[in-house]
C-alpha cells in the first residue's frame, strides 16, 4: 500500500502487523460479497423486468383475425391495421408476417410440418403509448371491420407472473439486506477478538495521549484492506455468475427473458459493490472500536 | 508558583469493592519532587493510575494543569495526557517495536516531524545507555534495558509532569542513581516528578524532594508534618 495513504499510526506500526483474523476474513467477506452481488443483480433485474410487465409489456395487445378466407383475413387485416395505425394513443403497431406467425406455431407442431394449406389467424401487434386506454372501444372498432377479430391484452397473462417478479424482487432486497447485516456483524465480531487481542498495547497508547481516531483509524485501515480484497474476490466471482446466467437468458431471445437485464447503472452499481464492502467494513470498525474505546477512560 | 496537581478529599474504588484510597488530599506545586512511598498494597499504583489520567476517582475532585479532571470530557483527556510522562512498573513495552520505535511513541503519537523524532531519540538512548541496542526488540532487552528504555519513553515529550513507579526497581545502583539523577535534571529544567517507590534511601538522593506516604489506601501524616525529610548526612547518601 502507497505509504501516504496509510494512517500515521499504521506508517509507524503501533500495532503488529501479520494476518489479523487468521486471514480467513477477506475470504469470508468474499462469499458474503458473492451472495450480495447475486441478490443485487438478481433484484436490480427482476426490478426492470418488473418495470418491462408494468409498462411496455402490459400496454401490448395482439388483435387476431381468425378468418377462413386468406382473402377477406388479408382485407380486414389491412383494414384493422389501417385503424390502429390512425390512433393517436397507439404506437408500434405491426403485422406479423407469415414466418413470424409460422416460427410462433413451430414449437407445437414441430420443424417443417406446417404447410401452406394449414390456416393460421393474422396477427396483429399494437401498444398504448400511455397506460392502457379503452380496450372495449378498441375491441367494438376493430370487429366492425373484422367480425372474427379476438384481442389478447398482454397485461391480462403477465399480471400474475408480474406479481411473482415482485415478491422475488424484494425477497432479493431482504437476501441483501441480510447479507449486509450478516458482513457487519462478522466483521464486529473479528474487530472485538482483536481489540481484546491489543488490549494492552491500546492502552499503552491511551496513556501517551493516543486519541481514540488514532486507535480507531489502525483498525480502519486494516480491515478496509481486508474488505477491499474480500469485496474485489466475491465481486469478480458473483459477475461471472451473473455473465453467465444472462448468457443463458439471452438464448431465450425477446419477450420476458430479454426484459430481465441489466442496465448500464445495474452493471456500474455491480462494479461498485467492493468499494461499498470497504465503506462498510469501515463503518463497522469505527462504530465498534468507537463503542470500546469509550467505556475506558 | 502554581498548583500543578491538586487531590481534594479522593477515593477510590474499583467497580464495587471497597475503597482502596480513602480521603487523599494533598497539593503538588509545579517543579516540584514527589517520593510516593508505602509498601505493598498500600495504594501507590492506584495513586499513579489517578495521576495519569487512567481513573476517574470514585469520589472527591482532582485538579490537574488547573482543570477539574473529574468532570473533564474524556476528549479533553488525551491533550492532557501528552504533558505526562509515566513509567509504568511493567514497563509496558510495546512488544513488536524496537527500543527506538518503543521510545519515538509518545513524540509519533503528538505528531512531531520523524526527523525531530530521530535526533531526540538517539541523543536520549546514547544518554541512558541504549544507543547499541537500537534495534533490539523488548523481548531480547534484560530487565533493566527494558526499563531504561520506558524511562526514555517517558521523558522523550519532556512532560510536564513525569510519573514513575518502582523506576528503580530492576537497576543496578550505579544505574539506579543515573535514572534518578536524570530525573532530578528534568526536575531542575521545571518538570514536576512523583516517584513512587519501597527504595527509602534513594529519597535522600533529592533532599528537597517532599514524602507522601499512603498505608492501607491512607495518607500516613495528612497534616504534612513528615513530607520534607530531614537534612540526610554526607555519609548516608548510598544506595
Amino acid at each position: 500500500m502507497i505509504a501516504w495513504l496509510q494512517p500515521r499510526a499504521q506508517r509507524y506500526r503501533f500495532l503488529p502487523e501479520g494476518r489479523w483474523a487468521g486471514g480467513a476474513l477477506p475470504w469470508i467477506i468474499g462469499m458474503m460479497t458473492f451472495l450480495a452481488t447475486l441478490a443485487l443483480a438478481g433484484g436490480m433485474a427482476l426490478s426492470n423486468g418488473a418495470a418491462a410487465l408494468t409498462g411496455g409489456l402490459s400496454r401490448s395487445f395482439t388483435v387476431q383475425i381468425v378468418e377462413p378466407n386468406p382473402d377477406l383475413k388479408r382485407e380486414q387485416t389491412a383494414a384493422v391495421a389501417a385503424l390502429l395505425r390512425a390512433r393517436a394513443d397507439l404506437a408500434d403497431v405491426v403485422v406479423l408476417g407469415d414466418s413470424e406467425l409460422r416460427a410462433l406455431v413451430e414449437p407445437w407442431l414441430g420443424s417443417g410440418n406446417i404447410g401452406e394449406e394449414l390456416p393460421l389467424p393474422a396477427m396483429i401487434d399494437a401498444r398504448w403509448k400511455t397506460g392502457t386506454g379503452d380496450m372495449a372501444a378498441i375491441g367494438e372498432a376493430v370487429r366492425a371491420l373484422a367480425p372474427t377479430a379476438r384481442i389478447d391484452t398482454h397485461a391480462q397473462w403477465f399480471r400474475p407472473l408480474a406479481g411473482v417478479v415482485e415478491v422475488l424482487k424484494w425477497l432479493a432486497v431482504s437476501i441483501g439486506v441480510l447479507v449486509v447485516a450478516t458482513t457487519a456483524a462478522i466483521v464486529a465480531l473479528s474487530v472485538r477478538a482483536a481489540l481484546s487481542t491489543h488490549g494492552p498495547t491500546i492502552e499503552t497508547l491511551h496513556i501517551m495521549g493516543a486519541e481514540d481516531r488514532t486507535v480507531a483509524a489502525l483498525f480502519e485501515y486494516r480491515y478496509a484492506i481486508q474488505g477491499l480484497v474480500g469485496g474485489v474476490i466475491g465481486a469478480i466471482a458473483g459477475l461471472a455468475v451473473i455473465i453467465v446466467i444472462g448468457n443463458l437468458l439471452g438464448q431465450f431471445g425477446g419477450g420476458l427473458a430479454g426484459e430481465v437485464s441489466l442496465s448500464p447503472l445495474g452493471w456500474t452499481a455491480l462494479a461498485a459493490v467492493p468499494l461499498l464492502v470497504a465503506l462498510l467494513t469501515i463503518l463497522t470498525v469505527r462504530i465498534t472500536v468507537g463503542r470500546r474505546l469509550r467505556q475506558q477512560l | 508558583m502554581s498548583t500543578i496537581v491538586r487531590f481534594d478529599n479522593v477515593g477510590l474504588r474499583y467497580g464495587t469493592g471497597a475503597e482502596v484510597l480513602r480521603d487523599i488530599g494533598f497539593r503538588l506545586e509545579t517543579g516540584a519532587f514527589m517520593f510516593l512511598v508505602g509498601s505493598s498494597g498500600a495504594g501507590k499504583t492506584s495513586l499513579l493510575r489517578l495521576l495519569y489520567l487512567a481513573q476517574r476517582p470514585s469520589r472527591g475532585r482532582i485538579d490537574m494543569f488547573g482543570r477539574d479532571i473529574t468532570s473533564l470530557p474524556r476528549t479533553a483527556l488525551p491533550a492532557l495526557r501528552r504533558r505526562i510522562g509515566v513509567v509504568l512498573q511493567d514497563f509496558r513495552l510495546i512488544e513488536h517495536l524496537t527500543a527506538f520505535d518503543n521510545i519515538a511513541l509518545p513524540l509519533r503519537i503528538a505528531g512531531v516531524h520523524e526527523a525531530e523524532v530521530k535526533a531526540h531519540v538517539d541523543e536520549l538512548m546514547a544518554w541512558v545507555g541504549l544507543a547499541e541496542r537500537r534495534d533490539a526488540r523488548p523481548a531480547v532487552l534484560s530487565g533493566g534495558e527494558q526499563q531504561r528504555v520506558a524511562i526514555a519513553r517517558a521523558v522523550i515529550a519532556r512532560p510536564d509532569i513525569l510519573l514513575a513507579d518502582e523506576p528503580t526497581g530492576n537497576v543496578d545502583p550505579e544505574m539506579a542513581g543515573r535514572l534518578l539523577h536524570l530525573f532530578h535534571e528534568l526536575n531542575r529544567l521545571g518538570t514536576t516528578v512523583v516517584v513512587a517507590t519501597h527504595a527509602l534511601h534513594l529519597m535522600s538522593r533529592v533532599p528537597s524532594a517532599i514524602t507522601l506516604r499512603l498505608d492501607r489506601g491512607e495518607m500516613l501524616d495528612p497534616m504534612g508534618v513528615l513530607r520534607n525529610p530531614p537534612p540526610v548526612e554526607p555519609a548516608e547518601l548510598s544506595l
